[in-house]
């Protein structure tokens, strides 16, 4: 092997590690973060890998502006919300159907399980803007700026949005609403 | 005894809690459907002097090791593993890429029967190949296990290039190496099919750098130049370092 093949062979190693490495350590966020972003169950796969291949054909262009977290994530909710707005005028999920009527279970992991689908649920009620917000800042905390740099919008907007979602959330919460057609 | 939360900051907190996380074979068969589609950290994108993508500065390569060596060895050779998983060698056999046969012609020349008969050599990642036809369960692709290109059957599944991203990638991977290899006729067929299929896909701006070489390697110098300066408005701080100032087909395009 030549001295050129050999470097390309070693820059062709540590491409695949460090991507894979992008892959293990972020692949648990991407994939709440669409599953919250409104994906069915049944789809949250097919596009967590829709993201990392967004991810790997443009990590060359990322430049370190934003941390490389942001960053993943903005090309998430992009995706996510793609996706989503394809998918949603055709079906909702039946499975996010919230029943605030419905028994609770005591049982620790199925109560856990119901009160991640109601969540669901709960977000759907929202817009995919105030959604965006909503999840960005109240699950997965993050900072005014950091979202209003994700999403590209003005910092201002941001508060507005998430003022508007939570409103929204706590009606919703009052009239026991958020139940999704079947 | 647990409850039912009643307001909005306690579903907050709950929530936070409960929501799901990837279970590790979930994660192993994504990332195994990953390794098919695509190839893994394609190298930035020079095309005679028009440098399409940005580099890694050291800085930037330092950061990225970190991560790495923060993860460790074990997780990624786990990964590695499983990403092998379901893959079945042909015969054993490796051969190098080139073409892969279908079984009937393709009426028209599509973007990706185009992309799916020629025999292009490209060296900036494996484009994935698959048969459209519903009857055929078996496809073939390009997978890139090193440096060495190998013929090898996976079944369809989920992670066959069905989404338009997928698509839209293996468009613009062809446009791309068939600038570099010259054929620059149906490089702008391909992107031109791209402008129609995606007009507002997410690759627009690859599509744009693209379109850029191509007109400066047909030796519209003029037109190169008045799109490049629209891509820099258009996309400020693009990554695509596109400039048509120096347009010279004779010299393998925009500069």
């Amino acid at each position: 092997m030549g001295e050129a093949q050999a470097h390309a062979a070693d820059a062709g190693m540590i491409r695949r590690a460090q991507f894979a490495d992008i892959y293990a350590t972020y692949c648990p966020y991407v994939w709440r973060c669409v599953r919250r972003m409104g994906t069915a169950p049944e789809q949250v796969e097919d596009v967590v890998q829709d993201v990392f291949l967004v991810i790997s054909e443009r990590i060359h262009a990322f430049e370190g502006r934003a941390s490389l977290k942001t960053w993943i994530y903005a090309i998430t909710f992009r995706v996510a919300a793609e996706h989503r707005r394809k998918r949603h005028r055709n079906e909702r999920s039946k499975v996010l159907a919230w029943d605030p009527s419905a028994p609770v279970s005591a049982d620790e992991e199925v109560l856990a399980r119901q009160l991640a689908d109601r969540l669901h649920a709960l977000l759907d009620t929202l817009d995919m803007d105030q959604r965006a917000v909503f999840v960005l800042a109240e699950l997965e905390q993050l900072s005014g700026p950091e979202i209003a740099e994700i999403l590209g919008i003005k910092l201002n907007t941001v508060y507005s949005r998430l003022r508007l979602a939570r409103r929204r959330m706590d009606r919703e919460l009052a009239t026991g609403g958020g139940r999704s057609s079947p | 005894m647990t409850r039912r939360p009643h307001d909005l900051e306690e579903w907050i907190l709950r929530a936070r809690q409960v929501d799901a996380w990837p279970s590790m074979p979930a994660r192993a068969r994504v990332w195994s459907a990953i390794e098919r589609r695509i190839a893994v950290g394609p190298p930035p994108v020079s095309i005679g002097h028009v440098h399409v993508g940005t580099t890694i500065g050291a800085s930037k390569l330092m950061l990225v090791l970190a991560i790495v060596t923060s993860i460790g060895a074990p997780l990624l050779g786990g990964l590695a593993a499983v990403a092998t998983i379901g893959v079945e060698e042909e015969g054993g056999a490796t051969t190098p890429a080139a073409v892969v046969a279908r079984r009937d012609p393709p009426p028209a020349r599509t973007a990706e029967s185009m992309i799916a008969t020629s025999p292009v050599v490209h060296d900036d990642g494996p484009i994935e190949v698959f048969d459209d036809g519903p009857a055929d369960p078996e496809v073939e692709i390009f997978v890139e296990p090193d440096a060495v290109r190998t013929s090898r059957t996976v079944r369809r599944g989920s992670g066959a290039p069905s989404s338009d991203l997928a698509i839209e990638t293996r468009i613009l991977r062809g446009a791309r190496a068939r600038l570099r290899t010259g054929a620059v006729d149906d490089a702008t067929a391909l992107l031109a099919e791209h402008r129609q299929r995606f007009p507002r896909g997410m690759l627009v701006e690859l599509r744009a750098a693209l379109e850029i070489d191509a007109q400066c390697r047909l030796g519209r110098s003029a037109s190169a130049r008045a799109l490049a300066s629209a891509f820099e408005r258009t996309y400020p701080s693009s990554p695509y370092r596109v400039r048509a100032t120096d347009c010279d087909p004779d010299e393998g395009g925009a500069r």
